[in-house]
């Protein structure tokens, strides 16, 4: 049975209520309570008004997320728990709230499961409670999204209208981390809220997935994880998932037919952006299969094919511009046809090349460099580096190959996967016109051929 | 240097699109993850795809240790191997 989140702790639901299937053992909706609880009381005791939440576990995160609105304190929810962007936010008046050990040094609160005192739980006010979500602004620096309780807590209900139905009884596992809205509202939220079993970790080979997954079981991914699917053979009827929800980028229509003949169902992809929440749906049965609007969601565009967007969880219930391109076809459906702006998108996220940049430039080895999108075939990102004088003699040394790795991991602190270029080359200077611009031509050139330093 | 292991590195390589290094400049004992040749978890997916559609194999979670066995070449070899053998038996 479907609870707003809002009312949830003081719902009377059953205490034995399977909410997540750990690791170390099932935890019950009475365990989610009183490790709840314990949260609580030392975010109260210590008069804490704002928390940054980022946690592995999903469940981890779930008691995290409820302690912190039940005590009042504004949440920030950083896209990834890297060190490099924790510590944008963290300090004295704002710990972090995580179940990383030592990862917000001296200011932190660790969830580690411990059961506090039964706390008498009254609702939230979902108009009041409010969060911000981040995610990786186009200017290098992470973009604040500020989000109403009310907001997520609409979303949720719309999502319950939608999906509840094919989803009832079902448990979740998820490719996707929580840390960003769509994994967030699918992989955790909606099942809690719906009384589902969910699986806390974010599995990143499917092998792992599936030997955890009871029959039955909707999969939360992304076009990263079902463009990539091993050659199993096909779920048994009786163990089929009833759905399949994937996000953030374009699922090519292979990978939509390769996933409906192994797991069951067509993926469910789901258009929509941290700024205003899912918009819209589709299964791909034909490569031009248009998205459906989810119910309340109105759309509209302007003169060159923009989309607007707005419902009771859009910012103000207001109309928002998205950065997407559409044709709007008679009944409110529609077929994406683009990118408004300078946005890239790879593997699903969205990446700052200045930020790649920005710290790729902070290296010993690199002077100077340039990461843009190479659209040979697929779309992939690359660096080409200008290395200084210790970044030649490790070249020497360990090869392009390696060097190229070890930069690769010099930024992985900081950068997700999907940001990390995959092809590289090292070069004496970037190629510059005489005003000092990039001649993005000659760049691409370099990777016409095969690798070395130029 | 022994065959299959040479084999596995030119899979690795052409699977990966890994450039600027040829197969023989991968070590059979050196990690393939993280540290040593530096791969990581996409790498590890399309490896993992690559190397069930090729030697016709299961990986099943559940009975192996699936760290270990991709720790390095040699470790992968001695892994398809034997999960050939079964096969074959």
């Amino acid at each position: 049975m479907f609870i707003p989140f809002s009312k949830l702790l003081s719902s009377d639901r059953d205490g034995e209520t399977p909410v997540a299937q750990t690791s170390s053992g099932l935890k019950t909706f009475d365990d989610l309570r009183r490790e709840t609880a314990d949260l609580y009381v030392r975010l109260k005791e210590q008069n804490i008004r704002e928390v940054v939440l980022a946690s592995t576990s999903s469940y981890a995160f779930a008691t995290g997320f409820l302690a912190a609105l039940h005590a009042d304190c504004h949440i920030i929810v950083p896209p990834n728990a890297l060190p490099g962007m924790l510590a944008h936010f963290v300090g004295r008046d704002c710990p972090l709230l995580s179940d990383i050990e030592g990862a917000g040094g001296a200011y932190q609160f660790l969830i580690d499961g411990s059961i506090g005192r039964a706390v008498d739980f009254s609702d939230l006010d979902p108009a009041r409670a409010c969060l911000d979500f981040y995610t990786s602004g186009s200017t290098g620096a992470p973009k604040r999204v500020p989000k109403k309780l009310s907001q997520v807590e609409n979303e949720l209900l719309v999502l319950d209208q939608r999906w509840g139905g094919a989803l009832q009884g079902s448990a979740t596992l998820g490719t996707v981390s929580h840390q960003h809205i769509f994994g967030l509202y699918f992989k955790l939220l909606l099942p809690l809220c719906e009384g589902r079993l969910f699986f806390p970790d974010t599995f990143e080979i499917w092998e792992e997935l599936l030997a955890a997954a009871p029959p039955g079981a909707c999969l939360v991914s992304s076009p990263a994880h079902l463009t990539r699917i091993p050659p199993f053979d096909p779920l048994p009827d009786a163990e089929k998932s009833p759905v399949i929800f994937t996000a953030g980028g374009p699922l090519p229509f292979e990978a939509a037919q390769d996933a409906r003949a192994k797991f069951g169902p067509l993926p469910t992809e789901v258009f929509g952006s941290t700024e205003t929440g899912g918009i819209a749906s589709r299964q791909q049965k034909d490569p031009r299969t248009p998205f459906t609007p989810l119910p309340g969601m109105q759309t509209r565009i302007d003169g060159q094919g923009l989309l607007s967007v707005k419902s009771n969880y859009t910012d103000d219930e207001d109309w928002d511009a998205t950065n997407d391109i559409v044709e709007l076809l008679e009944d409110s459906s529609f077929i994406l046809a683009g990118r408004a702006n300078q946005f890239v998108k790879i593997e699903g996220k969205r990446i700052s090349l200045a930020e790649v940049e920005k710290y790729l430039t902070r290296s010993e080895f690199v002077t100077d460099s340039a990461v843009f999108i190479l659209k040979d075939g697929k779309e992939t990102l690359v660096a080409v580096v200008e290395l200084s004088v210790s970044g030649w003699q490790t070249h020497q040394e360990i090869g392009a190959f390696r060097l190229s790795r070890a930069l690769r991991r010099e930024l992985s602190p900081n950068l997700e996967n999907a940001a990390l270029p995959r092809r590289w080359r090292f070069v004496k200077r970037l190629p510059v016109n005489a005003q000092g611009k990039r001649q993005q031509a000659a760049m691409n050139e370099l990777f016409a051929g095969p690798g070395g330093a130029n | 240097m022994n065959d299959f292991e040479l084999e596995i590195k030119k899979l690795v390589v052409k699977t990966l699109n890994l450039e600027d290094i040829t197969p023989e400049e991968i070590d059979s004992e050196e990690r393939l993850f993280v540290d040593g040749l530096g791969l990581d978890s996409i790498d590890a997916l399309e490896l993992g795809v690559a190397i069930q559609k090729t030697y016709g194999i299961k990986i099943n979670a559940k009975n192996d240790d699936l760290k270990e066995h991709f720790a390095s070449v040699r470790s992968l070899a001695r892994f398809i191997t034997s999960e050939r053998k079964e096969l074959g038996a």
